[in-house]
């Protein structure tokens, strides 16, 4: 089993079949179940175990979004505070964040706003980040209402899903509402130097010849 | 529990992680310099032509239909047809990076960058060989240079050869070497070879293997124009900078260079290599990519050659005493008095002082000798001391001696005298006293080190509290030193 998950992997990994590549970040206090949405999203696995994890961990997979294959690469992170330093190194490579908490642990979601700094400080400016309130399921021992997370998520300009890795709730929905979310930024991105749709004359340079001189033009 | 297994166990386990992203990036990297290759290739065919059908919604080099709002293409500088590029920017992801770059800008901040990783690095011990960006492995081989009859020296002279050995390029990586290419991306690699000739006719090579693996995104894949740069630290002159060639358009660049110093032993135990990779950019401009500091203390005794990857990493500042510290420490010896001011009586030469005369005080200041100076022994130098007296209101004086045909013992005793001084003005003087050296026929000296007196601290507070007598001190002489006021 294990062996077949590797060879799986590595498959996966070295698959060069794919139109873009992103990276993905989930951050989130110690326990929330980063582990394991990255797992039910991944492998399509669960168990209940609590292992910590150590320092970063990632996993790939490819799917298929608006006629384009996109490779993810998931970086899971150790949300204890002594492996701060080694995962906020891997901020600045995320195009997209997914912020965790756990809808049945306060402190978790108090630490939301924290977690929110640390992508505006390590991050680039247009880091695009969902809110996920993870163990939905045990709707017993909740004591984070949907209704606070929606407004803080409002407030901090993140879209928010209650999800469970437990029960495969929203796990797939929201890794792909995070994908169409960059997908967009990057439009926006190109867009903004691209002539035909701002209307500016001559304005971009060729990207893949940006200092090329005029004899150059094979054109 | 035991605490530092469990660590290395983390160690590992994060290394394998690390190792896994190499390979996807490796993987990645090779994609987009395939994906960039056909547009070239579709460049070189040169599409659009007069003799093919013109149109105004095909891109000019692969003649695909063009979309009014989506994928529109870019008016080509050169022949104005449209042609797309954005496909590529997508694709390759370069959308991301230049996005990114405007938060953290990478001509500027490349190097920042990795030095925030060094520090990280720097901070977290148990991950020093680790994060991302900068990885280190040490591996040995001795390695037996032939006997050779040209390197025997009568006297103790060493030569101290730097340069790199071994190619370690891409796919014909040395077999000893291979399990460290396996771990790390061959992306950026510098090796230095250092060896020295003993008296005893074996010349031993030691190998020292620099890699520097950097993130992907930093420097982008721009042709990179790099070479490395030595200083030997015992001697911060520019006489101990030693250049390589710039490698151009290479991410593995290999120099296969001799780089020579001349030393003597007692000077290189104590000695440290600096040692940076800069990128040489455009309009002389550089940027630094990372250095590393080598100490050659253990290679004096050492007997076999070790070959060691060194991490590159955030620019450490220079250390005040240089490799002069394990050598003795620089001082200069000498007597102060404060005293009235008397007839003239100069011992020496005495110019430039700038103080109106409205005290009637006189410090003098006697050099008696210095030890330890930071100079080739070697060679004769003329050696003078500039003290320059800071007092309050902003006012300086400068006097120099002459200069003097001194090795290393420093210079002769000396007198300098700061004339017209009152004891209001005295209150807060600093004195710096530099120790220079006179390069013949160039019309700028060289400060080789200093001392700073402050008269609020113990040492000159003596001298202005009891006057009219003599005050031993023994300076300490450092590389940089403030003259301001504090």
């Amino acid at each position: 089993m294990a062996s077949a998950t590797a060879t799986y992997g590595q498959k996966e990994s070295s698959d060069q079949n794919f139109d873009y590549m992103f990276k993905i970040l989930i951050i989130g206090n110690s326990s929330v179940g980063k582990t394991s949405f990255l797992f039910r999203y991944a492998d399509d696995s669960f168990t209940p175990a609590f292992v910590s994890t150590v320092g970063i961990d990632f996993k790939v997979k490819t799917i298929y979004r608006n006629d384009k294959r996109i490779k993810l690469q998931i970086w899971d992170t150790a949300g204890q505070e002594r492996y701060r330093t080694i995962t906020t190194a891997y901020y600045r490579g995320a195009m997209g964040f997914i912020l965790m908490y756990d809808i049945t642990n306060e402190d978790s979601f108090n630490a939301v706003q924290d977690w929110a700094t640390q992508i505006k400080t390590y991050s680039w400016d247009n880091a695009q980040v969902l809110l996920v309130g993870n163990k939905c399921d045990m709707e017993d021992e909740r004591v984070v209402s949907g209704d606070r997370a929606r407004q803080l998520s409002d407030h901090l300009g993140f879209e928010f899903f209650e999800a469970s890795a437990k029960d495969n709730i929203n796990v797939k929905q929201t890794f792909e509402r995070l994908v169409d979310i960059i997908c967009e930024k990057m439009s926006d991105s190109l867009d903004n130097v691209d002539p035909a749709v701002t209307g500016v004359k001559q304005g971009p340079q060729l990207t893949e010849q940006p200092t090329a001189p005029r004899q150059d033009c094979a054109c | 529990m035991d605490l530092s297994l469990l660590q290395a166990l983390e160690r590992q386990k994060i290394l394998q992680v690390l190792q896994r992203d190499r390979m996807l990036r490796t993987i990645e990297e090779d994609r987009i310099r395939r994906l960039k290759q056909d547009v070239q290739e579709i460049r070189r065919r040169g599409a659009k032509s007069f003799s093919r059908q013109y149109s105004e919604r095909t891109c000019a080099r692969c003649q695909r239909p063009l979309g009014k709002l989506w994928n529109s293409g870019a008016v080509c500088h050169g022949c104005s047809h449209r042609i797309c590029g954005r496909d590529l920017r997508v694709r390759s992801g370069d959308w991301f990076l230049e996005e990114r770059a405007k938060k953290f800008p990478v001509n500027t901040d490349g190097h920042d960058t990795r030095e925030t990783m060094a520090d990280t690095l720097s901070h977290s011990t148990f991950f020093t060989k680790s994060v991302e960006d900068l990885m280190v492995s040490f591996t040995s081989h001795i390695k037996k240079i032939s006997k050779s009859q040209n390197d025997v020296r009568g006297n103790d002279v060493r030569r101290l050869t730097v340069g790199p050995a071994n190619c370690y390029t891409g796919q014909k990586s040395l077999s000893d070497t291979d399990i460290d290419r396996a771990l790390h991306s061959p992306e950026q690699n510098y090796q230095f070879c250092t060896g020295d000739c003993e008296q005893n006719k074996t010349r031993e090579e030691r190998d020292i293997l620099i890699q520097r693996t950097c993130h992907s995104g930093l420097l982008g894949a721009a042709a990179r124009r790099e070479y490395v740069k030595i200083y030997l630290e015992t001697d911060k002159a520019q006489a101990s900078k030693r250049k390589t060639a710039v490698k151009r358009n290479t991410t593995n660049p290999v120099y296969n260079e001799d780089l020579q110093y001349q030393i003597e032993r007692p000077l290189l135990s104590g000695s440290t290599l600096r040692a940076s990779v800069w990128h040489s950019g455009s309009l002389k401009r550089k940027l630094f990519l990372g250095e590393t500091l080598i100490p050659l203390g253990a290679w004096c005794c050492e007997e076999t050659a070790t070959a060691a990857w060194y991490p590159l990493g955030s620019k450490r500042p220079v250390s005040p005493e240089g490799g002069a510290v394990e050598q003795g420490k620089a001082e200069l010896r000498v007597r102060l008095k404060l005293g009235p001011t008397c007839a003239t009586s100069n011992i020496c030469q005495t110019h430039g002082v700038d103080i109106e005369s409205h005290g009637n005080h006189r410090l003098t200041v006697l050099i008696s000798g210095a030890k330890n100076l930071p100079i080739r022994a070697n060679t004769s130098q003329n050696i003078y001391v500039k003290g320059c007296l800071t007092l309050s209101r902003g006012k300086r004086a400068v006097v120099s001696s002459s200069p003097t045909q001194r090795d290393a013992a420093g210079p002769d005793p000396q007198e300098l005298l700061f004339d017209g001084l009152s004891r209001a003005e005295l209150a807060d003087c600093v004195l710096v006293l530099e120790v220079w050296d006179h390069v013949h026929l160039t019309l700028t000296d060289r400060a080789l080190c200093g001392a700073r007196l402050d008269a609020n601290k113990l040492g000159l507070l003596t001298v202005l509290q009891k006057p009219n007598q003599w005050h031993d001190f023994s300076l300490p002489l450092i590389a940089n030193v403030d003259s301001r006021r504090t």
